[in-house]
């Protein structure tokens, strides 16, 4: 345990060595560390993946998924509280001499709230739409790698939380498979107003 | 006033980009019902320019990376502005290439159901002649 607490704590230390040393890297992490950047992009690309599709089959195939990602979304933050409940870990910048670009959070930092999201997306529109999965993941990784560079989040916390948007998206699709034909319906509703 | 959260800004940011999303992915699926434009490659110029510059409106203009017990959002003020920004944003896409281009789809007798219909008709005509005879109906 204490062996994984220093080599989370020596990889923190070691990526944010990497800031300080250019303007524009620093920027690009305090706009990729932020609240709202990743979350906005990953929001309003399912939102425009909403209208996408070849044909009436396509498309519901891939509202589903946006329909699983959302969900997943809700499913992750309430797991991420949940586990919050059960043990308090201190954020990387209490212990650490860090270069910190986002601002000092109170919250545990174990298991990473960001990841868990951002990863229950990506793994939520996964099956429906691959190249969508893709894109989402890699705005995951770069949102929590950013976090740790700034030493906001350790490695693990990250892992842990990947870990939890993966079963956010799993549990989430098993549940819209037993709400059927609820979903069913809603898309029905949708497309008689022409919103699906 | 300095510590009031920064929610008018986010459902800004989330509405103008929203109407940037949509004018993208109106021209990436034919959906002329919900393009500003009529040309494709505009249309795409247009979404892009509006998505940057909502991004670095939002960004630029004052610090964002600030905790939510001072100006920043919680996740629940997250929701609500994205909520309210693209849902405005959908209201005003349809609104306005209605306005913009009045007689899509009114010489075809039906029109294609679901989002199908809006390459041929803008939402409004198609939003009428699918509640019409629920009204109908009433009378």
């Amino acid at each position: 345990m204490g062996t994984l607490q220093e080599l989370d704590a020596s990889l923190v230390s070691w990526l944010n060595q990497a800031l300080g040393s250019s303007p524009a890297l620093d920027y690009l992490v305090y706009l990729l560390v932020s609240d709202y950047l990743a979350p906005v992009a990953m929001s309003l690309w399912l939102l425009g993946l909403w209208f996408t599709g070849s044909g009436p089959e396509q498309r519901e195939g891939r509202q589903r998924g946006v329909l699983r990602a959302a969900l997943a979304l809700g499913f992750a933050a309430l797991m991420v509280v949940m586990s919050n409940h059960l043990g308090f870990r201190e954020r990387p910048f209490v212990h650490l001499e860090v270069t910190n670009l986002l601002y000092a959070p109170t919250d545990s930092s174990f298991p990473a709230n960001a990841a868990a999201v951002s990863l229950a997306l990506a793994a939520g529109i996964w099956p429906a739409h691959r190249p969508s999965g893709l894109v989402l993941l890699a705005l995951a990784v770069l949102w929590g790698l950013s976090r740790v560079i700034s030493g906001v989040y350790y490695p693990s916390d990250v892992l842990a939380g990947a870990g939890v948007g993966a079963l956010a998206a799993i549990a989430a699709g098993q549940v819209l498979r037993w709400l059927e034909p609820i979903p069913a319906w809603l898309l029905q509703l949708g497309r008689f107003l022409h919103l699906a | 006033m300095a510590d009031q959260p920064f929610l008018d800004d986010y459902t800004l940011l989330l509405f103008i980009a929203g109407l940037g999303t949509l004018q993208i992915a109106a021209a990436l699926n034919g959906l002329r019902g919900l393009l500003f434009l009529h040309h494709r490659l505009a249309s795409l110029g247009l979404g892009t320019a509006l998505i940057a510059g909502a991004a670095a409106g939002f960004f630029l203009s004052e610090p964002r990376n600030v905790p939510d017990y001072t100006r920043g959002l919680n996740a629940s003020e997250q929701f609500a502005g994205f909520c309210l920004g693209v849902g405005g944003a959908f209201v005003l896409t349809a609104v306005a290439s209605a306005l913009l281009h009045p007689s899509l789809g009114a010489s075809m007798a039906s029109l294609p159901a679901g989002l199908d219909g809006l390459r041929e008709g803008h939402y409004p005509r198609l939003l009428w002649r699918a509640l019409k005879p629920a009204f109908r109906r009433r009378r």
